[in-house]
């Protein structure tokens, strides 16, 4: 069941009513039911991954909490980890370790015991395997208390609207909200209802048509010249924005309606002026995770190579980041490249600085265009390796725009209801970001003129999104 | 609480009200369109009469078959039914509803972009899906929740409305002419194609152009099964699988592909898959020759 499914607009009134009905103290086994069904709805099988984590998790927590000694906490955290990233191994990464070692072996006419074998991954394992080793490294680190209650820590694993693509959640955030007394109200749902309209904006009318003309393009790479796949490789990073921060929103709103409040995940990522910067706006629950959990102890442990333990922490993390995104060279080059560029961001930081405040470019218009443009056109040419391809086709995307030129492919309408919706995210995120609490429309005071916002986007969604019930990019993440 | 859901149900009455209209808005321009493939769309499924030569297919028909050629070369009606972007999906339907009126003498399809099947050109059908049976049934077996979708007055028209206003009408029969363009040039080569990758044709796919093939052929029209030239390799699987469902439909197969006499002009074309106009004489050349061999006319 996805967001954009009938199903799913049946299935959350649905709960929205047995929420209500249910007295204030059950509501999370409310939650909990329904969690499972939407998880269970989309493959029964992969139910049983979400209760081994979760009993896994609960078990060893709950150890880590009662064992005063550190070793021994240190030993339990460890293997929950290890069981915890089992599955996740397995089904990531065997299918692509395995058929490597074939390929290899079959080169040199050898012959694998395996044959190739490729599993379904079960969606949104990376996501709820994230929160659950969050939750184990917060209890051993002493941030958040052992859950006593089992059911809880089965609701934060496999909260519905989050567990297919996050954003990836703390336990010290959720599980206080969970055991709380959570009620509806209509300021709630008015804020989830809106969040999730305009979500719903970005996912169907933004992201899902400009993917019509980037699947037509990156899919058929060798029909194409360099210009089409220029504008397809310019385009490619607000689809992917719109797709995850759709799907985002969503989430939250929904969450918000049933009286929780998630974490942001995006925060104009296109209006950064600094790789550093974008990365403090993009999947935010993502870097926050990997920040504290993975960069901020390697930065620590390398902290005698000072700034050069600072880039090799970054490496690290960055390589990780991609790996996590999946098992293929192509994701690793590009977590690289994000290590990479703000590696030199590290290093040349100060001398930039200077210079910036010397000439008083922080104020400079034409400055800030170029420092957004450079921002994004770094994050659109990493992307390339982040498609469904292999590294041969990401690398025939820069040979063909560099040196095979020609006349553009302009699917006309498909480009015309893009820009119609691109412009308007960006209209929106501009107004946000330089003039907040100006030219309102779904938060005016005035009742008609958010009646009306209302009903413009619900319209464009009606009338110009691609109502297909496609899936969501990060699904298979 | 009260007030909120007041409010909320006001906001739902006028998202109705304004679909309502909307849809009936565009409903009324939809008929009137200017747009070549919308029209050609309405042509066929709404106020077809009785053309005795018709072709059935997506860009590479639409731009290729000059109709007003073939009347004043064999004295029969001709229309091009074909709609750019548009697979089987699109042409079962039409086909149907076209032999519910009247038996056309030729019907020719196009193999090539049978695949087509994208929700942005199945949307081309949903202004019928009301009132032509054909259409519903192809939609609620291709997208079985469309039809609580379509319930919406609105939606009808998703993906339309430039359409809806966009184009100009020249009484083409529904060819649409392009020009010659100076930048298909030696550096846009044949492109290999994954053997049995891009052309893979899937089984739903196969089910209603073999569909297809059987209502025309038992119709008692002549039907011919169209390969286009194309500036890129053949797929031989691909066309291996076309041959066969072609003769055992019953159906006649013109073969284009490997026609050097066109291939080799680089002149004759648009773009890799489309003739321009000049190229779309020499071709129709060649299939009237050919459908006069058939003694057709």
């Amino acid at each position: 069941m996805v967001f954009t499914s009938l199903n799913f607009l049946l299935f959350f009134p649905a709960v929205i009513i047995l929420f209500y009905i249910t007295p204030i103290k059950y509501r999370w086994v409310t939650l909990l039911v329904a969690s499972y069904f939407f998880y269970l709805n989309i493959e029964p099988v992969f139910g049983l991954l979400t209760a081994i984590i979760t009993l896994s998790t609960y078990f060893f927590t709950r150890l880590i909490d009662k064992v005063k000694d550190d070793k021994k906490k240190s030993k339990f955290m460890y293997i929950n980890i290890a069981v915890v990233l089992m599955p996740l191994f397995f089904f990531k990464y065997f299918t692509a370790i395995n058929d490597g070692i074939f390929n290899i072996l079959e080169m040199y006419e050898m012959r694998w015991f395996l044959p190739k074998i490729h599993f379904l991954l079960p969606v949104g394992i990376s996501f709820y395997t994230f929160m659950a080793i969050g939750y184990t490294i917060d209890v051993y680190n002493e941030e958040v208390e052992a859950e006593k209650n089992i059911g809880i820590v089965a609701l934060f694993i496999s909260f519905f609207p989050l567990i297919l693509s996050g954003p990836i959640e703390r336990a010290g955030n959720m599980i206080p909200q969970f055991k709380s007394d959570l009620k509806l109200n209509h300021t709630n749902f008015s804020t989830g209802l809106k969040l999730m309209l305009w979500g719903y904006f970005m996912k169907l009318v933004v992201a899902d048509r400009i993917a019509i003309y980037v699947d037509a393009v990156y899919g058929n790479l060798s029909h194409h010249n360099g210009d089409t796949i220029l504008l397809t490789s310019l385009l490619y990073p607000i689809q992917v924005y719109a797709d995850l921060g759709g799907y985002s929103l969503i989430a939250i709103g929904v969450s918000k309606i049933l009286g929780l409040n998630v974490m942001p995940n995006f925060n104009r990522p296109f209006f950064a002026t600094s790789m550093a910067e974008f990365w403090r706006r993009w999947h935010m629950s993502l870097i926050t995770w990997l920040t504290d959990y993975v960069y901020t102890p390697l930065a620590f442990s390398f902290r005698q190579y000072r700034i050069f333990g600072i880039v090799l922490a970054l490496m690290v993390t960055f390589a990780l980041s991609g790996i996590w995104h999946g098992a293929t060279l192509n994701y690793v080059v590009w977590g690289l490249m994000q290590g990479t560029f703000l590696s030199i961001e590290a290093l040349i930081n100060k001398r930039k600085s200077k210079i910036e405040n010397q000439y008083g470019l922080k104020s400079n218009f034409f400055y800030l265009i170029f420092s957004v443009c450079l921002t994004y056109v770094l994050f659109a040419v990493s992307l390339v390796f982040a498609y469904d391809a292999s590294f041969k086709d990401a690398l025939m995307v820069f040979d063909k725009i560099i040196f095979k030129r020609g006349s553009l492919f302009l699917d006309k309408t498909t480009l015309a209801y893009a820009f119609i919706g691109v412009f308007m995210l960006f209209l929106s995120e501009f107004r946000d970001e330089y003039f907040p609490k100006t030219l309102l429309f779904f938060n005016n005071k005035v009742f008609v003129i958010r009646l009306v916002s209302y009903l413009c986007v619900a319209l464009l969604i009606l009338w110009i999104g691609v109502l297909n019930g496609g899936q969501f990019i990060y699904f298979k993440f | 609480m009260k007030l909120f859901i007041g409010k909320l149900l006001l906001f739902v009455l006028l998202l109705f009200a304004a679909d309502f209209l909307s849809g009936n808005v565009l409903s009324k321009y939809h008929l009137k369109t200017k747009n070549i493939n919308l029209q050609n769309a309405n042509y066929g499924f709404l106020h077809y009469d009785n053309d005795d030569i018709l072709f059935f297919g997506a860009s590479e028909v639409s731009h290729s078959f000059i109709s007003s050629m073939v009347t004043e070369e064999t004295g029969l009606s001709s229309y091009n039914l074909a709609s750019d972007g548009c697979g089987i999906y699109y042409q079962y339907p039409l086909l149907e509803t076209v032999l519910e009126k009247h038996t056309p003498k030729v019907i020719l399809i196009s193999a090539y972009q049978l695949t087509l099947e994208g929700s942005d050109y199945l949307t081309r059908i949903f202004p019928y899906y009301k009132n032509n049976e054909h259409v519903k049934q192809v939609v609620d077996d291709v997208l079985p929740n469309e039809s609580i979708k379509l319930a919406l007055k609105g939606y009808v028209y998703n993906s339309q409305i430039i359409r809806i206003f966009d184009g100009r009408n020249d009484n083409t029969k529904g060819y649409v002419p392009l020009e010659p363009r100076s930048d298909i040039n030696e550096t846009q080569n044949l492109v290999e194609l994954p053997a049995g990758e891009v052309h893979k044709i899937p089984s739903n796919i196969k089910f209603y152009f073999i569909k297809f093939l059987e209502s025309a052929v038992s119709s008692g029209a002549t039907v011919y099964v169209y390969v286009p030239p194309v500036l890129e390799k053949i797929n031989i699987p691909y066309l291996n699988t076309i041959k066969s469902i072609t003769k055992n439909s019953g159906a006649k197969l013109m073969d284009f592909s490997t026609d050097y006499s066109l291939l080799d002009r680089k002149d004759l074309f648009n773009d890799k898959i489309h003739l321009n106009h000049n190229g779309a004489k020499v071709l129709m050349d060649k299939v009237l020759a050919k459908i006069k061999n058939d003694s057709i006319y």
